[in-house]
């Protein structure tokens, strides 16, 4: 991990407000759970975990969930609920600090060494609901049943990627990122019809690419810092732009009038992708693949 | 101690697992829903939730093996059983139980684990032998339900029956005295850790305290019976209790009589000396005597044993007379030190930086209400530029300077409402010209300021000594000592900055050299010179002499 996300991890460990005691004093715990799919229909799952590295990605479709999960229990506390009704079913995971935050303790944890490992069914719709504090996250969001998606995170450095086509047509995906960089790979593979995206200090870099058969909008909104946003060529893209002293670099682009510029195949392109970016201070970038 | 132990044990036996005594139907069925995993240092547990709604939870902790809480038999910490254990659980963690499960099966285990691993292989090995996903018809799936089902059965009763192996190697000391349709009966000569067994298998508190309150003597205990009766015309001297069991009482009981999650009936020929509880059960007094209280504790929430928890409080008496006295005499002893120190501090500002910390004292002092506004401003805005500047590369290596150059602002601020307060005070304390010229100088004002913002504080220490008495007093003290810190600190930065750290007195008072009353400060320097011309012709005298 970059030194740079460290110390916003740290800064995450103040905000979360919760952790751990002296490395020496680590005390590792190992919980793993797995549910068989057994008709459900829909499953809700709720994720918020305070210090670690958190994996979350498609597991066998005869399983409804998987995760394992290591973490200091003199430090955290760990709760999972699974809940269902009739045919819809919630997951409920919480990773939380059990003391009081200590600085010096922020210091000394190793928080790398905790971890959570979640999957999920590629068989049963989901929604995703995840809360991050001074995370590492790696999430392969690609292949499930998504059906909605919210993501905020304090100070973490979190990387979403849609390696296959989402089986469903999702409803709204947002993002939200504190002190984080956050990179997303080949939205386009996402399904979402509306996205939001938005982050207070840190990089963005959104990248487009994937199966586009659908029209979307998402707005993307940035306190401090830089925006990448990749599109692939053949999607036609409109970008309105509103911004306090940010750079905005995108070749290939057509100015029209009231901030708004669009890609030269707008008119004629089978998909549209309609982005509204704001910012305060930083650069934007838009590059065509 | 050993005995109530064993005594424990024989409830949780035969409280939680499906008897073979009791001649029904264990509920357990193959199929496994959810796998619960724990791995610890100290401690590793499998919990497997079956379709029918039965939980199987297998623990390994300080050498018991435990399935459904109940001893099985021993392990060896460390060793092979332990060992396989634990791998089969962290495979299944990471990919499928009944993947994971062949080697553990064929694992050797030495003599002294051999029964704690059957116990395990038989609880679990069945279960597994359902096809774990798939989809399937509904033949098949009730044909196999019904394969796991009886696998199941055969596996809790092999598990039962190495537990009571274990307990009746341990029950000598306890009367089995007989069984009765579908249960068991248990006379205890002691109940001392029967609290603890109940409250492990999930009874009320109230139940709980009922029989803490009541260690003495023997109690019989009646567990998963069909109907237990007590004859008319029969005698108990012991206390009774059932436990999911319905009972009917025709003779006579001479103590309590506790039902929890059952039926009781009273017949009329019935006598009971004691209290009748019921906790989540039925009580029909059909006309017997009951000689103590008919009580329904059925609303209160069974026990659920909580987890380990960070956060007990412990209720301690507060400090003693003593301490506390020692506790006022070291916060005034704080306080003094904090006055010595910003004496210092101030005596080294206005021996260097008199002029300048004078236009921040008349700032503060004419404009204060403009300098706290900026004060609270800069307090606002400190954070925000603190990050401006650490995303900024350029800015970034200013932020220690940024960040010591606040403080020394907040310092100077401070000192200068301390300047502008003993100004104020002398020229209010001192009417007379003459002693406020004697006292007209800086350090003088900011010493008296100083004592004037700490004061507060020193009187909260020395209410913190009669705390009993003045308790609110000290912490009203204490607030108010802090928030007129906080506002002098930050008028004081705002009066700083207002005056670009005393270089400038557009905010300050006009300087101007007040006009002096003349006359009346001659007439109140003449008995001065009146005394001091005595004095010289005194010690002209003197010298004639």
């Amino acid at each position: 991990m970059r030194s740079s996300t460290a110390a916003a991890v740290a800064l995450a460990g103040v905000l979360v407000g919760g952790l751990a005691t002296q490395a020496t004093a680590q005390s590792w715990k190992t919980v793993a759970k797995s549910r068989q799919l057994r008709g459900q229909e829909f499953l809700d799952v709720r994720v918020e975990y305070a210090v670690g590295r958190f994996e979350l990605s498609r597991g066998p479709d005869h399983l409804l969930y998987r995760l394992d999960s290591r973490y200091d229990e003199d430090a955290f506390r760990l709760s999972t609920n699974y809940l269902e009704s009739g045919a819809r079913g919630s997951l409920i995971i919480d990773i939380e600090g059990e003391h009081d935050l200590d600085l010096q303790d922020i210091k000394d944890y190793d928080y790398e060494a905790g971890h959570l490992q979640l999957q999920l069914s590629g068989a049963a719709p989901v929604a995703l609901s995840m809360k991050m504090g001074a995370v590492e996250a790696q999430l392969d969001l690609g292949g499930l049943r998504l059906q909605r998606l919210t993501l905020e995170t304090g100070a973490s450095d979190t990387h979403i990627g849609f390696s296959e086509p989402n089986r469903e047509s999702a409803e709204t995906c947002v993002f939200k990122a504190g002190a984080a960089a956050l990179k997303v790979d080949r939205l386009g593979n996402s399904g979402c019809r509306r996205m939001s995206i938005s982050g207070g200090i840190g990089e963005i870099e959104l990248d487009f690419s994937g199966r586009w058969d659908y029209d979307a909008t998402g707005s993307i909104n940035v306190g401090l810092g830089g925006i990448e946003i990749r599109v692939p060529a053949e999607l036609g893209v409109q970008i309105e732009k509103s911004t306090f002293l940010m750079s905005f670099d995108a070749p290939g682009f057509i100015k029209q009038d009231g901030g708004v510029w669009v890609s030269r195949n707008w008119g004629t392109a089978a998909h549209r992708l309609t982005l509204s970016v704001s910012g305060v201070l930083g650069s934007i970038e838009i590059a065509r693949l | 101690m050993l005995k109530h132990m064993r005594l424990a044990v024989v409830l949780l036996v035969t409280g939680l697992l499906p008897s073979p005594l009791a001649g029904q139907a264990t509920q357990a069925a193959g199929e496994v829903l959810q796998t619960s995993i724990v791995l610890s240092g100290d401690e590793t547990s499998l919990e497997l939730e079956l379709a029918s709604g039965r939980t199987l939870r297998i623990r390994l902790s300080d050498g018991n093996v435990l399935i459904d809480g109940n001893e099985v038999g021993r392990y060896i910490p460390g060793g092979r059983l332990e060992s396989a254990w634990r791998e089969l659980l962290r495979e299944a963690g990471q990919g499928e139980l009944a993947l994971a499960w062949p080697d553990f099966a064929r694992a050797e285990t030495a003599t002294p684990e051999a029964r704690a691993a059957a116990a395990i292989r038989g609880a679990v090995g069945p279960l597994l032998a359902v096809p774990a996903a798939g989809p399937r018809t509904a033949a098949t799936a009730e044909f196999a339900s019904e394969v796991a089902e009886a696998a199941s059965e055969a596996a809790a009763a092999r598990a039962t029956a190495a537990a009571l192996e274990v307990a009746a190697q341990e029950l000598s000391e306890t009367t089995l005295s007989e069984l009765v349709s579908g249960g068991l009966v248990v006379e205890l000569s002691e109940v001392e850790g029967l609290a603890r067994g109940l409250r492990r298998i999930g009874l009320a508190p109230e139940l709980v305290r009922v029989l803490n309150g009541d260690l003495e003597g023997p109690v019989r205990i009646v567990i998963d019976a069909d109907e237990y009766v007590l004859p008319e015309g029969a005698e108990l001297d012991h206390r009774l209790v059932l436990v999911q069991s319905d009972g009917v009482i025709a003779g006579t009981v001479a103590g309590n009589v506790v039902v929890a999650e059952g039926s009781l009936i009273i017949t009329p020929t019935a006598r009971i000396e004691g209290d009748v509880v019921a906790v989540n059960a039925s009580v029909q007094n059909q006309g017997g005597t009951i000689l103590g209280r008919l009580r329904d504790v059925s609303h209160i929430t069974p026990i659920v044993v909580p987890s380990v928890s960070h956060r007990i409080r412990i209720a301690r008496e507060g400090p003693s007379p003593v301490s506390r006295v020692l506790g006022g005499l070291g916060s005034l002893a704080q306080t003094v030190a904090m006055y010595l120190l910003f004496a210092f501090l101030g005596a080294l500002v206005v021996y260097f930086f008199r002029g300048h910390l004078e236009v921040v004292s008349d700032t503060v002092s004419y404009s204060f209400g403009r300098s706290f506004l900026a004060g609270l401003a800069a307090e606002v805005l400190f954070v925000p530029i603190g990050l401006v500047m650490a995303v900024l590369i350029i800015t970034a290596i200013a932020i220690p300077f940024y960040v010591v150059g606040s403080v020394l602002l907040a310092l100077l601020g401070y000192l200068a409402v301390a300047h502008a307060a003993g100004e104020n005070l002398t020229q209010h304390r001192f009417p007379s010209w003459a002693a406020r010229l004697r006292r007209s100088n800086s350090y003088y004002y900011v010493l008296n300021g100083l004592a004037v913002l700490l004061a507060l504080f020193a009187v909260a220490a020395i209410t913190e000594m009669v705390y009993p008495l003045l308790g609110w007093a000290h912490d009203l003290l204490i607030a108010s000592a802090w928030i007129l810190t906080w506002v002098a600190s930050t008028a004081g930065v705002g009066g700083a900055l207002l005056s670009r750290a005393g270089t400038q007195r557009k905010y300050a008072r006009p300087h101007q050299i007040p006009e002096l009353p003349v006359d009346t400060l001659v007439e109140e320097l003449r008995p001065i010179e009146r005394r001091a011309q005595a004095q010289r012709r005194a010690g002209e005298e003197s010298d004639e002499v």
